[in-house]
């Protein structure tokens, strides 16, 4: 009797480990196929309709046309001694013009009389956010943690920032408002960030 | 309006804040100044021609940060010379202002201008909600949500990639029912299989 | 005793390597008690990391690591590849999934003091491997080179940049060359993608492979750990395959939810799309530039305390953790007890884990309310 009872649990536990293992391989075969079909559709690409297609390439072009604006903004910069970057009728009391310095850094310039200009590194010496390119209560201010600089000493007002935002050398010739090229040479890297101070 | 910088951060104000005791009227006054500015840095940031109201009511319905780009082609609005903007336009896109092809304007502004008209645009500056739901019929990027609920909530209606997320993932669910349940339902049985196994193996 | 001496009495005891046969991998047993579910966060968060070199190596396939190309590249992988979408965003959550699995695990085991004598050098492993995780997160984010990216990476560089400016002399550029190693000589742009994708594609994933591997022989050699409250009860079970379908089936689990989070809830969902747009080196920032929420920890007591304060501290800190084994030991003895009678460890271990949990749900409150402002 003993003997049959353990015989009889033995046959339901065999079976139990057969129930559960045919769950775990149909389970495990179930999930692979499912997934093994998503990576082979990621794998063989998508099929694209004609009008996608020159979509992406009209695309493309723009964003080739952008690099090469970028890439003539470089060679300006390693070629010339001053750049014209803003009118002086473009700006406003308030709204200022975000332009690409020497060191291909942001830059702000504002205007700060009748026909006088200043311009100021846009990069926050807080974190690197560029600052907004308008005045707010006639301080410059930076969206990305709300520090507020002086216009015309860059020093820090308000927030989290605690160096001032260094002044960038311009002249006005007619109107038009010119980058000069700082004397020394031009090094582009995070060290010519404004955070060492000046 | 000035800001009184020094008394931002003195330790004692951070005190008293985090202590939890009624704040003074001087806390109260600063705090009211600065939101202050953060409104007029907000409203100093939408430039003209983009209805800044529009910008504005959105941002407050979804507490989202948007910009012109929601129906322009531009971020900082049409006027400027950048792309999308009205300087860099030649004169044959500069017919097309008024039109539903407008070049200044992204794929969604043109289609609000399709759809409604341009005079329902400056009709409704005073009630944007209105213009909202009047844009509750169709959905643009087919993303599943409604291009006035994507209004709601601050989120792209011209791009599938950006939508609510706490709206988007049941239309996801929908979409997606069958790879969704094979993944759970074999996902499950592996698991009770696996775990049976452990426990039975001597 | 010589150093010398010392040094290889030190690597024989914590290297026992008589005990690496296939006969004692075979017979490998694993303790059971009430806390043994322990024991499959650090498989978890292997299988993670299995699964970022998975959907890493498929993502490769159209990710281009350009300037010009890698924004449009993200952008097409998800519209149109298919599966794409569920590629990329398994990728993203099984990163953050990777992080927390990491923090469950390193906690659970400085709370089961699983660091002491002869497992030193796996926590020791185990904390470096913790670096070069944060190392691949960091790294990774850079690649969509959208504004938040960008932007993220700036803040992080400039926090580089600033770590070492309290050092004296010329100590304090350190930190300067260090961000400017990363960032190439022309500032940030094609050369930055370039160090941070080979970074994040192949230096990383191999350091995180060697130093992994360590860890895993020496949890192969010295077997699991058994907290003090469970060392009275000898129950075991064999790794094979007893403890390994166990393992398996956790994996099971956590890949199901991955996956049907991935369809259903693409990640870039739960950002604004000002932050999702290409990055153009000409615009003004947007506001709500944030790292990822992991290193939210760090970044929250950048925003208010003194920056000296909190690299400081973090380095401080990040020291600590790594030595963790042998403070936890001579620490109490200052105050004349053994490491194994004080309340020492378990109540630094409380410390250190609420605070983390605290900063990272809710630095943004905490930043608000002591500058008294609100997020815009």
């Amino acid at each position: 009797m003993i003997d049959g009872g353990n015989n009889q649990e033995k046959t339901v536990g065999r079976r139990s480990l057969i129930v559960y293992a045919c769950a775990a391989v149909l389970g495990l075969c179930g999930f692979m196929t499912a997934i093994a079909k998503q990576v082979l559709g990621f794998i063989s690409g998508p099929n694209l309709t004609s009008a996608e297609k020159s979509h992406m390439v009209n695309q493309e072009m723009n964003l080739l046309e952008e690099q090469k604006q970028y890439d003539q903004m470089k060679l300006a910069r390693m070629n010339t001694s001053k750049l014209p970057v803003a009118k002086v009728s473009d700006l406003d009391k308030n709204g200022g013009k975000i332009f690409t310095d020497y060191f291909l850094l942001p830059a702000v310039v504002f205007k700060n009389g009748e026909n006088s200009c200043i311009a100021r590194s846009a990069v926050c010496t807080h974190l690197g956010c560029t600052v907004q390119p308008e005045l707010v209560d006639g301080k410059i201010y930076c969206a990305c943690h709300m520090s507020y600089f002086d216009l015309q000493t860059g020093k820090p007002l308000a927030g989290p920032a605690t160096i001032a935002l260094p002044e960038e050398p311009i002249v006005i010739e007619d109107d038009i408002i010119y980058a000069v090229r700082p004397s020394g040479p031009i090094k582009i890297g995070p060290s010519q960030t404004p955070m060492n101070p000046v | 309006m000035r800001h009184k910088s020094p008394h931002l951060y003195s330790p004692n104000r951070i005190r008293r804040v985090v202590g939890g005791e009624t704040p003074p009227l001087q806390f109260v006054i600063s705090r009211i100044i600065i939101m202050c500015a953060i409104v007029t840095a907000v409203l100093c940031a939408t430039p003209a021609w983009c209805f800044p109201p529009y910008a504005k009511w959105i941002s407050k319905q979804s507490k989202m940060q948007v910009d012109c780009s929601y129906c322009h082609m531009n971020s900082q609005g049409p006027t400027g010379s950048g792309v999308g903007q009205l300087g860099s336009l030649s004169e044959e896109q500069k017919t097309k202002l008024d039109t539903a092809d407008s070049p200044i304007l992204n794929s969604f502004g043109q289609s609000i201008i399709k759809r409604l008209g341009y005079q329902a645009v400056v009709d409704n500056v005073a009630d944007p909600a209105k213009l909202a739901d009047a844009l509750k019929s169709s959905d643009l990027d087919g993303d599943g949500i409604a291009d006035g609920v994507e209004m709601e909530h601050g989120t792209l209606a011209n791009d599938p990639e950006s939508a609510p997320w706490d709206l988007v993932w049941k239309v996801r669910l929908q979409r997606n029912i069958g790879f969704v349940l094979a993944i759970l339902v074999s996902g499950l049985l592996a698991f009770v299989g696996l775990i049976g196994l452990s426990k039975k193996l001597r | 005793m010589s150093v010398a001496r010392r040094c290889s009495e030190f690597l024989v005891s914590r290297f026992p390597l008589e005990k690496l046969s296939y006969e004692h991998l075979a017979n490998k047993t694993v303790p059971v008690h009430k806390a043994s579910w322990i024991y499959l966060l650090g498989g978890l968060t292997g299988f993670a990391f299995l699964v970022q070199v998975v959907t890493g190596i498929l993502l490769m396939l159209y990710y281009q690591p350009t300037v010009i190309g890698a924004y449009d590249s993200v952008r097409y992988i998800v519209q149109y590849v298919p599966g794409g979408s569920l590629i990329r965003n398994m990728h993203v959550w099984s990163s953050s999934a990777m992080v927390v699995f990491l923090f469950i695990h390193a906690i659970t085991n400085a709370f089961a003091r699983a660091y002491r004598k002869p497992r030193e050098l796996t926590w020791v492993t185990g904390a470096l491997s913790m670096f070069v995780v944060l190392g691949l997160a960091f790294s990774g984010y850079l690649l969509p080179w959208n504004n938040l990216a960008v932007y993220a990476t700036k803040v992080g560089l400039q926090i580089a940049e600033m770590s070492t400016l309290f050092l004296p002399g010329p100590l304090g550029g350190i930190g300067g060359q260090m961000a400017a190693l990363l960032t190439g000589p022309d500032g940030i742009g094609q050369e930055t993608l370039n160090r941070f994708y080979t970074l994040h594609i192949w230096i990383l994933p191999a350091l995180l492979i060697a130093l992994v591997s360590v860890h895993l022989l020496l949890v192969q050699i010295h077997g699991m750990s058994v907290p003090r409250f469970a060392e009275t009860s000898h129950k075991q079970e064999k790794f094979f395959f007893n403890f390994a379908l166990k393992d398996l089936s956790a994996w099971m689990i956590f890949l199901t939810l991955l996956v049907i989070l991935a369809v259903v809830l693409p990640y870039d969902y739960l950002q604004p799309y000002t932050l999702l747009k290409r990055y153009s080196p000409l615009a003004a920032a947007p506001s709500g530039i944030k790292p990822e929420w992991y290193f939210y920890f760090l970044y929250y007591p950048l925003e208010v305390l003194p920056k000296v304060v909190v690299i400081l501290g973090t380095m401080i800190f990040f020291a600590g953790v790594v030595a963790a084994p042998w403070l936890m030991e001579y620490v109490p003895r200052m105050w004349g007890k053994r490491g194994e009678e004080s309340k020492f460890p378990i109540v630094a271990t409380c410390v250190v884990a609420l605070v983390i949990v605290a900063l990272t749900l809710f630095g943004q409150n905490i930043v608000d309310v002591m500058r008294g402002t609100s997020a815009p």
